[in-house]
């Protein structure tokens, strides 16, 4: 088969056009579509993801009752706080899929219900801290000048204090009680975040005040735009980023330090269940009854290991320029 | 740098203040006294508070409190009889300090050259492997560390003592269980370091200058690349001393951490109170250390004199 010939006529000139040239081909994506590109590229930070969304869905699932789920499911078996006391430190297998504590509580439920305890609090800490930061740092980098100085002083002598010393003395004030979760729980809360903000409006501070002399800003001014506006559409999509890779890192830090208070008895009270309880609980039983200290311990630190790695996967997703 | 020094002190002394009014404060705040026990007879009690100052006016006591320290006295503690916070610090301390310093030797030198050898093999199977070990470190918990390797070690396999103190084999699990987060965060830190550093024009200077190997990595990257490792040091001491809490617990050790929680059970208030001050005192002298020695070792901060 003879090859067709080759001659002028096939081809056509590229039509060059200026108007053209500029047009963008591709459709253009936003900072977090952008952001999830990158983020679904590192397999680490992914796999942080998908560990922290299993767990999360477990703490929900397991301890409800379900009646539509036949008779074994963990959650239409146990309670929590119900013990039984012909069940004492069952190893784990059977119906007690991870056995029973020192007194009868199923350890699977209790686990899980931990779980639901430990990261709220660490999750609704970390939120009351942003919050009480943003405002701050947003004041303070905003308004700067004498009001700034002020501001700085008084965060460079609390930075100064060692958080878990005084997290430590605030929970002797705010002793949390066994009457009801809410008491049990609140004291906690307000002993992590009372110290707990300082990191994060350090940070929106020196944000803001590196954002708000920029460009846009003043084109912004100029075109007559109100403060509000200049700070909830210019300089708060600007912060977002780093705002969220912080409060993916400070969630592990207040479930460490939530599971540090319980671990040394100050925690949450009998008979509500931590991973920090639970940990302290099998710590006292180890030596007979090992089953109690290795799922809490194996649950703490796989959770505080995902956070970490998905924060380290989002800092390098929101913000390029930072990757190494 | 006068200027700098004189700054961050001044800072330090304020803090401090806070710190110890605000624990005095608190300690005031708790409902009740350390004497509410009910079998104890009215007089006594009364007693009791007139003994220990209670029953005078607060601006009064924080006078006396703040004179007594002053003059480095603690006070008595409320639940040892006859013995004062003073004493127990001196009795607990010494071992406290002695884990402490291992646990940060221990760190810094095995972060460092983890760090750093995971620079050089960069990208491959030591990095890789040094890294997962760092992110290990910075996310599982001391307290968690020391009870399984306790379990692990000790009452499984039987080749370390579980607890006590004394002998090297007794510090091992514990100066490794509160030294691993100052292994991770200084290896990641080093390793950041000395990629930052390797890339720099003066590496390349330096080796064109036909410097062997060994020279450049130690007087150009080594030296250079450690420089901004040394500020995370003042949070790691803090990070050590509050670890040393639960490690002391868990391994059985007689230190002030026992005591610090021990005095948190017992409502010990001046216990509480002369510990917290103690240590407070003493991390932020640490950080002031550390601080100071960086303005030092550091010309851009001796020269230029501070940083804002």
């Amino acid at each position: 088969m003879a090859a067709p010939e080759i001659n002028r006529e096939l081809f056509q000139p590229v039509q060059f056009d200026r108007e053209q040239a500029e047009t963008i081909s591709r459709p253009a994506l936003t900072y977090w579509q952008d952001a999830w590109i990158r983020l679904k590229r590192n397999k680490t930070a992914m796999a942080g993801m998908l560990v922290l969304v299993v767990i999360i869905i477990a703490a929900m699932v397991f301890p409800a009752r379900a009646s539509f789920l036949p008779e074994w499911w963990p959650g239409n078996l146990y309670v929590y706080s119900d013990q039984n006391l012909q069940e004492i430190s069952r190893p784990p297998g059977g119906l007690h899929w991870i056995g029973t504590d020192d007194l009868g509580r199923d350890l699977w439920v209790r686990l899980w219900t931990g779980a639901r305890l430990s990261l709220t609090i660490g999750i609704s800490a970390a939120l009351v801290d942003l919050l009480i930061g943003i405002v701050y740092g947003g004041i303070s980098g905003y308004l700067g000048g004498a009001v700034d100085d002020v501001m700085m002083r008084i965060i460079e002598v609390l930075f100064g204090i060692p958080y878990l010393i005084m997290v430590i003395l605030l929970s002797l004030i705010f002793r949390p009680t066994s009457a009801n979760l809410f008491s049990a729980v609140m004291p906690l809360l307000l002993a992590l975040t009372i110290l707990g903000w300082i990191g994060v409006a350090r940070l929106v501070r020196g944000q803001v005040l590196q954002l708000k002399n920029q460009e846009f800003v003043l084109a912004a001014q100029v075109l007559g735009a109100d403060t509000w506006r200049i700070v909830a559409k210019h300089l708060l999509p600007n912060v977002i980023g780093p705002i969220i890779v912080w409060v993916t890192l400070d969630i592990p830090s207040v479930i460490f330090s939530e599971a540090f208070l319980s671990f040394v008895g100050l925690g949450v009270p009998m008979p509500f269940a931590s991973w920090g309880t639970l940990a302290a609980n099998g710590y006292q039983f180890m030596r007979i009854w090992p089953w109690f200290i290795i799922f809490p311990s194996i649950a703490i630190a796989l959770t505080m290991l995902s956070f970490n790695l998905f924060g380290d996967g989002l800092r390098d997703a929101l913000d390029p320029r930072m990757r190494k | 740098m006068a200027r700098y020094v004189t700054r961050r002190l001044a800072q330090a002394l304020v803090t401090l203040w806070v710190i110890i009014t605000v624990t005095f404060l608190l300690m005031h705040a708790l409902p009740g006294d350390p004497f509410t026990d009910p079998k104890l007879p009215e007089q006594i009690r009364q007693n009791m508070r007139i003994k220990y100052g209670l029953d005078k006016p607060l601006y009064e006591q924080y006078g006396i409190y703040f004179n007594n320290l002053a003059h480095g006295n603690l006070g008595y503690s409320l639940k040892y009889q006859q013995r004062t916070v003073n004493d127990m610090i001196r009795d607990g301390f010494p071992y406290s300090a002695d884990l402490g310093v291992r646990a940060i030797l221990f760190g810094v030198l095995m972060g460092v050259s983890l760090g750093t050898l995971a620079a050089f093999y960069h990208d491959g199977w030591f990095d890789r492997t040094a890294m997962v070990i760092a992110v290990i470190g910075v996310s599982v918990p001391n307290f968690i560390i020391a009870t399984l390797l306790d379990y692990l070690l000790a009452a499984k396999l039987q080749i370390l003592p579980a607890a006590g103190w004394g002998s090297f084999q007794q510090s091992l699990m514990p100066s490794f269980s509160l030294g691993l987060l100052v292994v991770a965060t200084m290896a990641r830190l080093m390793r950041a370091s000395v990629l930052d550093v390797v890339g720099q024009d003066y590496i390349r200077t330096a080796k064109a200058k036909g410097l062997n190997s060994r020279e450049v990595i130690w007087r150009h990257i080594i030296r250079n690349a450690i420089l901004p490792v040394i500020t995370v040091l003042g949070p790691l001491i803090v990070n050590i001393v509050t670890g040393s809490f639960v490690i002391e617990q868990v391994f059985g050790i007689p230190g002030l951490g026992k005591y610090f929680i021990q005095a948190v059970y017992n409502n010990d208030y001046t216990l509480i109170m002369g510990t917290t001050i103690f240590y407070s005192a003493l991390l932020i002298v640490a950080i002031l250390l550390v601080d100071v020695l960086y303005g030092f070792v550091d010309p851009r901060i001796r020269l230029a004199g501070g940083r804002d």
